[in-house]
C-alpha cells in the first residue's frame, strides 16, 4: 500500500489474517474437519527427532540403572510375596556392545500333576461356560474368556499328552519377559516420534509423556514378572502359556497405547492459541 | 513339518508387515500429504437428472427420517427421484411408502418387489433397470437409516462432473455414538477408516472404496460393467472392482458427510461383519486375477493396493493361523530366531504392528478436532477381538460351504431407532 512501511504493511496483513478467521463471539473459524491437516515446522521436526533419538539415547544411557532398580525391586518382591526362589543376575548384552544385569529367578519349576490338570480343566470349563451365561452386551469380555479358556486347554491338553518335557523353565519366562519389556520400553521413543511428537502438542508435554510411559513400564514390567513368577511356583507351569501369551508383552504394549490415547486428547498448540488446523489442499 | 509351519508363520508376518506398513504410510499421507478433494466447491452448475434409491426391508423405523431429509434437500426438485425399493417388508414400511408417494407424486415413486433373490443387490438390480428413465444419468444409493443433510446431494454428483468418475462416495458418521461401548468403538473405527484410509487412498490416486451407500454410480457405467449383481453379499466391492477393472475413476469426498446409525448390539454388529466379510471374500475369489494382469490403465502401485484391499477380510483368518502357529511352535520350544534376536523380532512386531491401527485412528480423531473419545482407544482391541473371531469365522464357513449353489442369505442390519421419537440424539459433544 502506498505511503506504508513493509513493517506495517506487514502488521497490516497479519491483522486481516486475524480478522478472516475471527468467529462469532471471539471462536475460531475452522476449515471443515475433511479439509484439516496438520501443521509442519521446522521447529516440529528438530523436536520430533531430537525427542525420538535423543529419547532412545537416554534409555539406552539408563539400562544400567533399570537394570539394577530391577534387581533391587525382584529382591524385594521376593521377601514381599515369599517367592521360595534365588534371585541372581544376568548379563545381558544388547546390539552395539551394550551390557548391563537384569535380575535373574532360580526357582525349580513345578511340573503339574494329574490333580492340578484336573483342577486347571474343571476352572477352564468354568471360564468357558461363564462366557456363555454373561449378558450379550458383556460380548467382548466373553470372547476374551474363551480365548483365555482355548489357551488354557491347549496348555492342559500338552501336559496330559505330551511325551516331551515342556520346553522352559521359569527362569526362561523371566528372562525373556524383561528383555522383551526391555524393547517395548526401548521403542517408546522411537514409536512416539513417529506417531504423537509429528502432532501440534507442547513439547513439554511430549517429553513428560516419553517419561511416564518408560517410568511406567518401567515399574509394571518387574512387578508383573513377579506375580507372575509367584503364580508359577503355586499353580505350576500349566499356566506358564496363558501367563506369557496373553499377560505379558501384550499387556505392555495396551499400557502404551492408554497413553498415547490419553496424551492425544491434550489441547494442542494451535488450539490453545486459537489457530485453525492448516488445509494441505493440492 | 516344523519348517513348514516357521515358513507358513514368517509368510504370515510378512503380509501382516505390509499392512503395518500401509497403515503408517496412509496416515502420514492424511496428516501431511496434500488433499485431493477437486469436485468441493462446484456449488451451482446444470445439475443432471439423479435417481435416489433407497433398500427397504422392514424400515417403518427409520425411512420417513431418510425421505424427510432427502426432500428437505437443495437439489433441484424436477432433476431428483426418489426411489425406496420395498423388498418384501412385513412392517408398516409399504403403507409409508404409498403415504409418500402420495403427498409428493413426481418426486417419491417407491419400486416394490414382490419376487426374486432376496438382498440389497438384488433389489438394486431389479430397481436399477426398471425404475428410471434414460434421462437419469446418475444413481446415488442411501442405506435407509441414513439422514443426508441438505446440500448432500449436490456434493456427491458434482465429481460426475469429471467424465473418468464412475462411482462417488461420501463419509459415513455414526449418529447414536453415545448408546454404548460398541458405538463408540465403531465411531472411532469409521473415523479412522474415512478420515484417514479412504482420504489417503483419494491422495494417492489409489481406490478409494465405493462403500454402497452415501454415493452413486454413474448410469452408463453401470450398465457397461453389467449392471448391479445379485449373487453378491457386498454389491458395493465388487462395483469398485468392476468399475475400476473397466478403466472408471471413484472418487472419495471426505467433505460430503451424512450420518447413519451403527449396529447398537453386539450381535447386529457380528452379523454385519460376517455379512461384509462373505461379500468381500467373493469379491476377492472374483477381481484378484484380473487385478493382479493389470490392465494396461492401472498403475502398479494401483494394482497392489487393491490386492491389499481386497484381501483386507482374509487377513483375519490368516492371523488366527498365525497365532495357532505361533501357539504351536512356543509348545515346541521352537525360536524363529537364535535367542535375543527372537525376543527382538516378537518385542518390536508386537508394538509396531499394533501401533498402526492406534495411530490411523487417533490421526482421524485428532484430525476431526474431537478429543475426549480417543481416550477410549486402547478399548479398540475388545471389538477387534470380536471382529477378528466373526471374520474367521465367516470365513470359514464360506469356504466349508462353497461347494452349495444358489443365492446366499441376506441378513439385514437391526435398526434401533424409535420412530416416533424423531431422530433420537444428535452427535455428543465432541
Amino acid at each position: 500500500m502506498p505511503g506504508k512501511t513493509p513493517a506495517a504493511a506487514l502488521e497490516g496483513a497479519r491483522r486481516l489474517e486475524a480478522l478472516r478467521i475471527h468467529g462469532h463471539l471471539g471462536g475460531v473459524i475452522r476449515p471443515h474437519r475433511a479439509m484439516a491437516g496438520i501443521p509442519w515446522t521446522a521447529w516440529r521436526f528438530v523436536t520430533t527427532v531430537a525427542l525420538g533419538l535423543g529419547g532412545f539415547a537416554g534409555y539406552v544411557a539408563l539400562l544400567p540403572f533399570i537394570g539394577r532398580f530391577w534387581q533391587v525391586l525382584f529382591e524385594r518382591g521376593r521377601a514381599w510375596l515369599g517367592l521360595e526362589a534365588l534371585i541372581g543376575d544376568q548379563l545381558l548384552v544388547f546390539p552395539g556392545g551394550i551390557s548391563f544385569t537384569v535380575p535373574s529367578v532360580e526357582a525349580t519349576t513345578p511340573i503339574p500333576d494329574l490333580r492340578v490338570l484336573q483342577i486347571a480343566g474343571l476352572v477352564s470349563v468354568g471360564v468357558l461356560l461363564l462366557s456363555f451365561l454373561l449378558p450379550q452386551r458383556f460380548t467382548p469380555l466373553r470372547y476374551f474368556l474363551r480365548l483365555l479358556a482355548i489357551v488354557q486347554g491347549t496348555a492342559i491338553l500338552f501336559f496330559w499328552v505330551s511325551a516331551e518335557p515342556f520346553p522352559y523353565r521359569i527362569a526362561d519366562h523371566v528372562f525373556i519377559l524383561l528383555t522383551a519389556g526391555l524393547v517395548v520400553m526401548g521403542l517408546v521413543p522411537l514409536v512416539l516420534g513417529l506417531t504423537l511428537h509429528v502432532f501440534d502438542l507442547a513439547f513439554w508435554r511430549k517429553l513428560g509423556l516419553t517419561a511416564a510411559i518408560v517410568v511406567h513400564l518401567m515399574v509394571f514390567v518387574p512387578l508383573n514378572v513377579l506375580i507372575h513368577v509367584w503364580l508359577l511356583l503355586h499353580a505350576t507351569a500349566v499356566v506358564m502359556p496363558v501367563l506369557f501369551l496373553v499377560f505379558g508383552l501384550l499387556l505392555n504394549v495396551f499400557i502404551f497405547v492408554a497413553f498415547y490415547g490419553w496424551a492425544l486428547s491434550w489441547t494442542g498448540d494451535l488450539e490453545r492459541r486459537k489457530l485453525p488446523p492448516p488445509v494441505h489442499l493440492g | 513339518m516344523i519348517p513348514v509351519f516357521v515358513v507358513l508363520l514368517y509368510v504370515i508376518v510378512a503380509i501382516m508387515v505390509i499392512y503395518t506398513i500401509r497403515h503408517y504410510f496412509f496416515t502420514l499421507n492424511r496428516l501431511f500429504g496434500r488433499h485431493r478433494q477437486p469436485y468441493v466447491d462446484i456449488g451451482s452448475a446444470a445439475w443432471p437428472r439423479v435417481a435416489v434409491f433407497i433398500p427397504c426391508h422392514n424400515e417403518e423405523k427409520v425411512i420417513g427420517h431418510m425421505l424427510d431429509a432427502l426432500l428437505d434437500g437443495d437439489y433441484p426438485a424436477d432433476r431428483l427421484a426418489l426411489i425406496p425399493i420395498d423388498d418384501r417388508s412385513t412392517d408398516g414400511t409399504l403403507r409409508i411408502l404409498q403415504d409418500y408417494a402420495a403427498r409428493f407424486p413426481g418426486r417419491v415413486a417407491p419400486f416394490f418387489r414382490t419376487g426374486g433373490t432376496g438382498g440389497k443387490a438384488a433389489a438394486l438390480r431389479d430397481a436399477s433397470e426398471h425404475a428410471t428413465g434414460s434421462d437419469v444419468s446418475i444413481h446415488l444409493v442411501f442405506d435407509a437409516d441414513y439422514l443426508p443433510g441438505r446440500g448432500l446431494i449436490k456434493q456427491l454428483v458434482a465429481p460426475f462432473f469429471d467424465p473418468e468418475v464412475g462411482a462417488v462416495m461420501g463419509r459415513v458418521v455414526p449418529l447414536n455414538v453415545n448408546k454404548s461401548l460398541l458405538t463408540r468403538l465403531l465411531d472411532l473405527e469409521r473415523t479412522g477408516g474415512y478420515q484417514v484410509d479412504q482420504q489417503a487412498r483419494m491422495n494417492l490416486g489409489l481406490i478409494p472404496q465405493y462403500g454402497g451407500t452415501v454415493g452413486g454410480v454413474r448410469r452408463s457405467a453401470l450398465f457397461e460393467v453389467g449392471g448391479w449383481r445379485d449373487d453378491t453379499l457386498a454389491e458395493d466391492t465388487d462395483m469398485t472392482f468392476r468399475l475400476v477393472l473397466a478403466g472408471w475413476e471413484v472418487a472419495y469426498q471426505n467433505r460430503s458427510e451424512c450420518y447413519e446409525e451403527v449396529p447398537e448390539r453386539w450381535s447386529s454388529r457380528i452379523a454385519q461383519i460376517k455379512r461384509w466379510t462373505r461379500g468381500h471374500n467373493q469379491a476377492l475369489v472374483r477381481h484378484w486375477w484380473p487385478l493382479l494382469k493389470r490392465p494396461p490403465h492401472l498403475r502398479r502401485r494401483t494394482v497392489l493396493d487393491g490386492l491389499l484391499l481386497l484381501g483386507v477380510y482374509a487377513v483375519g483368518p490368516l492371523l488366527m493361523l498365525g497365532w495357532g502357529l505361533a501357539l504351536l511352535l512356543y509348545y515346541l520350544g521352537v525360536q524363529l530366531a537364535a535367542g535375543l534376536a527372537a525376543i527382538f523380532a516378537v518385542a518390536m512386531y508386537s508394538t509396531l504392528g499394533n501401533f498402526a491401527a492406534f495411530f490411523e485412528v487417533a490421526a482421524g480423531v485428532r484430525l476431526d478436532g474431537s478429543r475426549g473419545r480417543v481416550r477410549l482407544l486402547p478399548f479398540l482391541i475388545v471389538g477387534f477381538l470380536v471382529s477378528l473371531v466373526s471374520v474367521t469365522w465367516a470365513s470359514v464357513t464360506q469356504v466349508a460351504t462353497a461347494w452349495r449353489r444358489g443365492p446366499r442369505p441376506w441378513e439385514k442390519t437391526a435398526r434401533h431407532r424409535k420412530p416416533e421419537l424423531g431422530v433420537p440424539d444428535h452427535q455428543e459433544e465432541r
